[in-house]
């Protein structure tokens, strides 16, 4: 039997992240990890927030910290029927300066076995080839987890990091399996290519820098979308979608990888180059419009990140909220701890952070989501700029283009009007917010 | 209309060798009796893992092919698949993720 103040389940952003925090402020800490290192079964787009890192870290990045490249920006692909209509956005504040870059790709295998380093290095426990069978309560409570060897660990809090299939969530009674309009499906290949075929297609400005391939349509991702990060000397494709909307009539995701490489100027690039990796992730992706938040505090247990669902609805981005929902459950367990009392009620400052800063992604996201995926936003941004394009190659001439720009572009201002109300939804749930504040 | 290049057999033959397996114990299970043969499993295992046999659903790679994501539970309409995670320090590591 071992007892500590916090058992954490789960060595990721988010476990890793608590686990940290937990033991700088003198708390004893366990971490349990099912893989023999941390980051092993881990897998994401995949890159990393800045903002976020240094919550935890902060002066994040260190010297040995294995990142990949910094994110300069990127391009947004829209298909409709008309072709593909490719938006670049290179964001300056996200260029030159290493202070500016505000995302790095990675490596999640080499990147979460350093991110959970930090911890041990801070004092946390991490206890790693063990998986958990079930949690251990007394009287209703929570009060530890038992691993499949039969080894116990108690402890005043418990958190719940323990991903997408959470063991803890589940047996908590937090909530049951995730249903499949609350999940997406993502693979991903890994190929290897030379640093100056990827600079010439991806490259930023600065050295090791590039911008990520975001592709939305029907044929990359029914509801998702297609993505392309690219490595120091590898690029990653993957797409994901809503097991749902796979279930209503979609295709194996390996189908529309293979189909976007037979149809786009990728599979010329990737010619005779064969993928060294496939990875396969399951994500919470709630499409169903988030009226009420989950619950992610009981006595004596949190949950955070995938096992929270706290994954943005539109583009399916998780890392930040793990790794932020990861602090602010370990300062307040810190807190309840201290004050000796662990219960629901003493934990409401975690349920309230996370109604605000994952509540409101959600709902943004969800709006996004919907009117791109349901109401095919991108063909209705797509088609009119594309006809346009096309009017120009055909009747290379101004008395056809002036009036085809006229006809067309005008069909994007409904559209814009349609993109001020998103923009005015998204800002209800922080109006709500300054309202309960005031 | 299910493209069968990417499922089961023919998935399994163009993932092969492109992740790492540490040899576990079968995890994943289906009941024959409440299995209605629906192909859920079968055509969106991102592993290939299910063989359709006599109209049922067999879990016959989860040991070697199996990406431990979750899906063919909560795909299956009659609940017949139990998911469990591997025992811990098995199944498959993730090295370009």
């Amino acid at each position: 039997m071992q007892t500590y103040d916090i058992v954490i389940v789960g060595a990721g952003p988010a476990g890793s992240a608590a686990a940290k925090i937990a033991a700088e402020q003198g708390m004893k800490v366990v971490f349990l990890e099912r893989g023999n290192s941390p980051g092993e079964k881990n897998a994401s787009g995949s890159a990393i927030e800045m903002h976020a890192a240094r919550e935890i870290i902060p002066d994040f990045p260190h010297e040995d910290t294995p990142l990949q490249r910094a994110v300069e920006g990127g391009s947004f692909w829209l298909q409709s029927e008309e072709g593909l209509l490719c938006l670049n956005a290179f964001i300056q504040a996200w260029s030159t300066e290493k202070n500016d870059v505000k995302a790095y790709t990675v490596y999640r295998n080499e990147f979460d076995k350093w991110w959970a380093e930090k911890a041990v290095e801070a004092g946390a426990k991490l206890i790693t080839k063990t998986l958990i069978s079930d949690i251990i309560k007394e009287n209703g409570k929570v009060i530890g987890v038992q691993t499949e060897k039969g080894e116990k660990f108690f402890g005043n809090v418990l958190i719940g990091a323990d991903g997408t299939n959470s063991k803890v969530a589940i047996r908590s009674g937090f909530r049951g399996p995730w249903k499949p309009n609350e999940v997406a499906l993502c693979v991903k290949y890994d190929y290897p290519l030379p640093k100056t075929t990827i600079d010439r297609f991806w490259g930023g400005f600065s050295e090791n820098s590039c911008k990520l391939d975001l592709y939305f349509g029907q044929s990359m991702a029914p509801a998702g979308y297609l993505w392309i990060f690219p490595n120091k000397e590898s690029i990653s494709i993957a797409t994901g979608t809503g097991l749902q909307e796979m279930l209503n009539g979609g295709e194996n995701l390996n189908y529309y990888i293979h189909q976007f490489l037979q149809h786009t100027i990728l599979g010329r690039i990737l010619k005779n180059v064969k993928p060294r990796y496939y990875i396969s992730h399951e994500i919470p992706y709630l499409l169903t419009y988030p009226t009420k938040p989950l619950e992610v505090c009981r006595d004596n247990v949190l949950i955070v990140g995938d096992a929270a669902g706290s994954v943005c609805n539109f583009d399916g981005e998780g890392w930040d909220s793990a790794v932020i929902g990861g602090k602010k459950a370990a300062e307040i367990a810190i807190d309840a701890i201290s004050d000796g009392d662990t219960s629901k009620q003493s934990f409401q400052p975690y349920q309230k952070w996370y109604n605000s800063y994952v509540l409101s992604n959600l709902d943004w996201g969800w709006r996004i989501g919907h009117w791109l995926f349901n109401e095919a936003g991108y063909e209705q941004l797509a088609n009119p700029l594309l006809k346009t394009f096309a009017t120009i190659f055909d009747h290379p001439h101004i008395d056809h283009i002036v009036p085809s720009l006229n006809k067309n572009l005008s069909q994007l201002l409904p559209l814009l009007g349609t993109l001020m109300l998103l923009g005015k939804l998204h800002l209800k749930p922080y109006a709500d917010l300054l309202g309960s504040l005031v | 209309m299910t493209d069968y290049e990417f499922v089961g057999e023919k998935l399994r033959q163009k993932i092969k060798g492109l992740f790492e397996i540490i040899p576990k114990q079968k995890h994943v299970f289906i009941d024959e009796v409440r299995c209605n043969g629906c192909e859920n499993c079968y055509i969106f295992c991102p592993g290939g893992c299910f063989t359709m046999e006599d109209g049922i659903a067999k879990a016959t790679h989860i040991e070697d092919f199996c990406q431990e994501c979750g899906t063919c539970a909560k795909i299956c309409p009659t609940n017949a698949i139990t998911y469990k995670e591997p025992e811990g320090g098995t199944g498959i590591i993730r090295r370009f993720s």
